[in-house]
């Protein structure tokens, strides 16, 4: 069980600015969340938070439970004993995101050199029987290859490989199909389904993978979160007026756009006073919007929207 | 550092400690520079009492045929600075031109222009400076030219691969598109976005040349006519002024030359940092 | 691999090329009589005075009187036989007089190369990874001010304190003289010791410098918060995974630095009389004897280019993406 309370980032020589605006989530065993939100909605630094990857400037406030233990004030041992062994993270695919002179065996058995104790040989030999349970053909080759030789789906599916490698029983992954068409993300799909009982958090973009691959969603916009709910209700029943404009804006639902768009921009509504942050572009705003909304209970969800709390 | 920076502001023209100290330092031997006839109360090639210490009259002492040694310091700052910053002056255009052409245009050019550098880059520096200096008719403009040769390459690396980043840019792409004027793109959009690298650079190279100045009229290489800081220490060092301990003569070119080497060091140090590198948002 | 490394000795041999026409063109085309810089000035003097037909013997030995182009064949082919011509200080071959210099220099520059490349590699990296800590806070200003201000002038405070003031150290030379055996080497020692620590501060300082932005870029990349993610201390972040890039263009710098270890330390040479390849190169060029300053200036000329050589290729066997040519520097 993995909980996040209040958590919120914020970075230094920003000002008030919060990366992360009091976020609140909890991820039973087992369970598969995604987060989906637009770039720079803070939801790969909810991620890094967690494990305290964050670079020096940042100020975390929060907590998140892993168990009831609180990951921002474990001590170094404990932290580095969690950071890929019990929570996986699984960094966005980008080429830098692995060490340019290490062979890909070599990185993907790392953590079982530092957890399991095993000699850099076995760990390599490990290796290779992840990476074909990732669907990577041909893993001799490729373990014994250095990044640049991947592409940017196999690469992805190196990075499982490499999560998975320690046996963690909770996994990050950022952006999993980041840059991928659509024949690599049903790979890389095919990999997340490998996972057995392990608990998933994965951020994307893609709210038809998120569907695919989760039983939850949470919905971020502007560093806050604004709808969470099961998969099946957001994607079919939608009630923020941003999920459903994100929904209604998918090819296979037609590419609708209302074409409302907002005169800031959304980095802005984050430094701007309380309010909706989505009003400038919500076919629904009222008066009201100018207050902040409450993350209110709606059936069995949560909704950030004036909307449903004047029907309660 | 203890002075909190804003991020991200490209516009705002904000210094810090470093920086302010270095150009505090530029800005006085300028002034002393400038000012030269003024200040120095001795003609410097005038000759007197050999060997004066330190007193009220001859603030810094006198030398082996005794001239007076501040007088000189103060006339040696212009020469200094001339050939320091002339060099620089050289070495900047020279790099910038090559980098837009090699940058821009790309192709041809930009392989010959490489092709160049990487032999360029090959030269013995020092070496060939001193041989040219030594052969070449002693004075000023030898002394810039020999320098400047070799001095370029590291300006016009930076500046190439910059442009090349920038030509990729829309902003750009959409001039060429339009079929603006190569030339106006390259005055009007390219160089005012170089504009801090090739500042920052030229000091840099200000730093370099007044260095290499200094090391050649130490070995009497130098502009025989009127003598630098470095031609100073070159009569102290070999009229043996050192071994008997006149620190008076000495010291004070060591400490000028040392002084404004680091102070435009300090102002290129800053810009270099600014730098745009290839630093991502997380 | 194969091409790289061909298209990177094509470079090399243009450069080559390059110096040789270019100390080939300074001699004809410099002020004053091109035999003058041939056989050097005194020499040139001495023999117009006694005997002019010798001089005549000699502009025709180097077929002063032919065509540019014959000149140059000719000037090639006596560089590839190393034919250097007679020095005119003791009429010994050019060439013998400057490999005994060079042989001193090596003395100097060898251990300072190693030494500072160890120092500044190991100093880098630690303030490098920890920015701002004490060991920072001293250590950067004063490497900072060691690489920017002339060499000469810290030789010559060094030479006043710890020679003349202090009298640690001979204030000039190599030996004492007189000595041998175990003595010699220890005189020897002993009076290298001032020239020395100077050039190993000034190796260390650049190399410092080198390493420090090295290592604090490294940090910053993304597969070392991949790294961290995996649970490694970081220890063990900066041993398996930033030391090895931030040594991929430190190696680079060692090497071309290589390529200076004959040349590199004239002026501290000349300051302390240290006999080298730098002092002579010096000497040679302040007496007009052209044809020592002009084999120093080939010999370095080629030693600097065969460090860059060695640089390309060592990076391309460290370096996975150069080694199989998909990635260009």
């Amino acid at each position: 069980m993995l909980e996040f309370k209040n958590v919120s980032v914020r970075f230094r020589g920003t000002g008030s600015l919060l990366a992360v605006d009091d976020v609140t989530l909890s991820l039973p065993k087992g369970s598969r969340t995604a987060i989906i939100g637009e770039t720079g909605s803070g939801k790969s630094v909810l991620l890094l938070a967690a494990l305290r990857l964050l670079p020096e400037g940042a100020v975390v406030s929060g907590s998140v439970c892993l168990d009831g233990e609180d990951l921002l004030h474990v001590g170094k041992k404990r932290l580095q004993h969690i950071r890929g062994g019990v929570i996986s993270y699984i960094p966005q695919g980008g080429g830098a995101s692995m060490n340019p002179l290490l062979k890909i065996g070599f990185q993907v058995g790392e953590p079982l050199i530092v957890h399991r104790q095993k000699t850099k040989k076995e760990a390599m030999a490990e290796s290779v029987r992840l990476l074909r349970r990732f669907n990577l053909h041909d893993e001799d080759r490729v373990a014994h290859d250095y990044p640049h030789a991947l592409s940017g789906g196999m690469r992805q599916r190196v990075m499982i490989a490499m999560g998975m490698a320690a046996g963690p029983s909770i996994l990050f992954a950022d952006e999993p199909t980041k840059g991928l068409d659509q024949r690599r993300i049903e790979l890389v799909e095919e990999s997340l389904q490998q996972l057995k009982n392990e608990t998933l958090l994965c951020v994307t973009h893609d709210m038809g993978f998120a569907g695919r691959i989760s039983d939850a969603i949470c919905v971020m916009y502007a560093a806050q979160q604004v709808e969470l709910g099961t998969s099946k209700e957001i994607l079919e029943d939608p009630l923020h007026p941003y999920t459903q404009d994100m929904l209604a804006a998918m090819p296979e639902n037609g590419m609708v756009y209302h074409g409302k768009v907002g005169a800031l921009s959304h980095a802005e509504y984050i430094g701007g006073e309380g309010g909706c942050r989505y009003r400038d572009r919500c076919l629904y705003c009222s008066g009201k919007c100018q207050e902040k909304p409450p993350f209110a209970v709606v059936g069995n969800r949560k909704v950030r929207c004036w909307r449903y709390v004047a029907e309660n | 550092m203890t002075t909190d920076k804003k991020k991200g502001q490209k516009k705002t023209f904000s210094m810090n400690g470093a920086m302010k100290c270095g150009a505090g330092i530029v800005g006085f031997f300028l002034l002393v520079a400038l000012f030269a006839k003024q200040i120095a109360p001795y003609d410097p090639a005038q000759m007197g009492v050999p060997y004066i210490k330190p007193c009220a009259e001859h603030l810094l002492g006198t030398n082996d045929v005794g001239q007076d040694i501040f007088s000189e310091l103060i006339y040696g700052t212009r020469v200094s600075l001339l050939i320091g910053v002339f060099t620089a002056m050289v070495v900047t255009v020279f790099a910038t031109m090559l980098s837009l052409i090699s940058g821009y245009y790309k192709g041809i050019p930009d392989k010959l222009i490489t092709a160049l550098t990487n032999i360029t880059m090959g030269l013995p520096s020092l070496a060939l400076t001193v041989l040219l200096v030594a052969y070449l008719n002693p004075g000023k403009t030898s002394i810039i030219i020999s320098i400047s040769l070799t001095a370029w390459t590291g300006t016009s690396r930076i500046l190439r691969s910059r442009i090349i980043q920038l030509a990729e840019m829309p902003f750009i792409k959409i001039e060429k598109a339009i079929g603006m004027n190569d030339f106006v793109i390259m005055t009007k959009h390219l160089l005012p976005n170089l504009k801090d690298i090739i500042l920052s650079r030229a000091a840099l190279a200000v730093s370099s040349a007044m260095m290499t100045e200094a090391g050649l009229s130490f070995l009497g290489l130098g502009d025989l006519g009127s003598k630098s800081w470095g031609s100073i220490l070159h009569y102290a060092f070999y009229q043996n002024g050192v071994v008997r301990g006149y620190y008076w003569w000495y010291l004070p070119p060591i400490l000028c030359t040392s002084l404004a080497v680091t102070g435009f060091m300090l102002l290129g140090y800053y810009g270099v940092q600014k730098m745009p590198g290839g630093k991502k948002d997380a | 691999m194969y091409k790289r490394v061909i298209k990177k000795l094509a470079v090399a041999f243009s450069t080559i090329l390059a110096i040789i026409t270019i100390s080939f063109l300074m001699v004809r085309f410099m002020p004053g009589d091109p035999l003058m810089h041939l056989v050097g000035q005194e020499r040139y003097y001495e023999l117009q005075m006694d005997a002019p037909e010798e001089l005549e013997r000699i502009a025709e030995k180097y077929g002063l009187n032919d065509s540019l182009w014959e000149q140059y064949v000719g000037y090639l082919k006596s560089i590839v036989t190393f034919d250097f011509g007679v020095a005119y200080s003791n009429d010994e071959p050019v060439l013998d007089n400057v490999l005994s210099r060079a042989k001193w220099s090596l003395v100097l520059s060898v251990p300072t190369f190693l030494f500072g490349g160890l120092f500044g590699a190991v100093l880098g990296v630690l303030t490098g990874w920890k920015p701002g800590g004490w060991l920072d806070r001293i250590l950067t200003p004063v490497m900072l001010f060691l690489n920017t201000v002339p060499s000469n002038c810290i030789g010559i405070l060094f030479l006043v304190f710890f020679a003349f003031k202090l009298q640690w150290f001979p204030l000039n030379g190599m030996t004492s003289g007189g000595l041998s055996g175990l003595a010699r080497t220890i005189d020897i020692i002993w009076h290298a010791g001032l020239p020395m620590l100077l050039l190993l501060l000034f190796r260390t300082a650049s190399n410092y410098l080198l390493m420090k932005s090295n290592v604090s870029q490294v940090k910053g990349e993304d597969y070392i918060t991949t790294a961290y993610s995996k649970g490694l201390s970081s220890h063990r972040v900066l041993w398996v995974h930033v030391v090895k890039n931030a040594m991929l263009p430190y190696t680079t710098s060692l090497c071309m630095q290589l390529g200076g270890i004959l040349s590199g330390s004239m002026l501290i040479e000349v300051i302390f009389g240290w006999k080298g390849m730098g002092n002579l190169f010096y000497t040679a060029v302040s007496s007009r004897d052209f044809p020592t300053a002009q084999l120093c200036f080939l010999i370095s000329a080629v030693c600097i280019v065969f460090g860059n050589l060695l640089s390309d290729i060592v990076i391309a066997l460290i370096d996975p993406r150069i080694r199989e040519g998909n990635f260009d520097y």
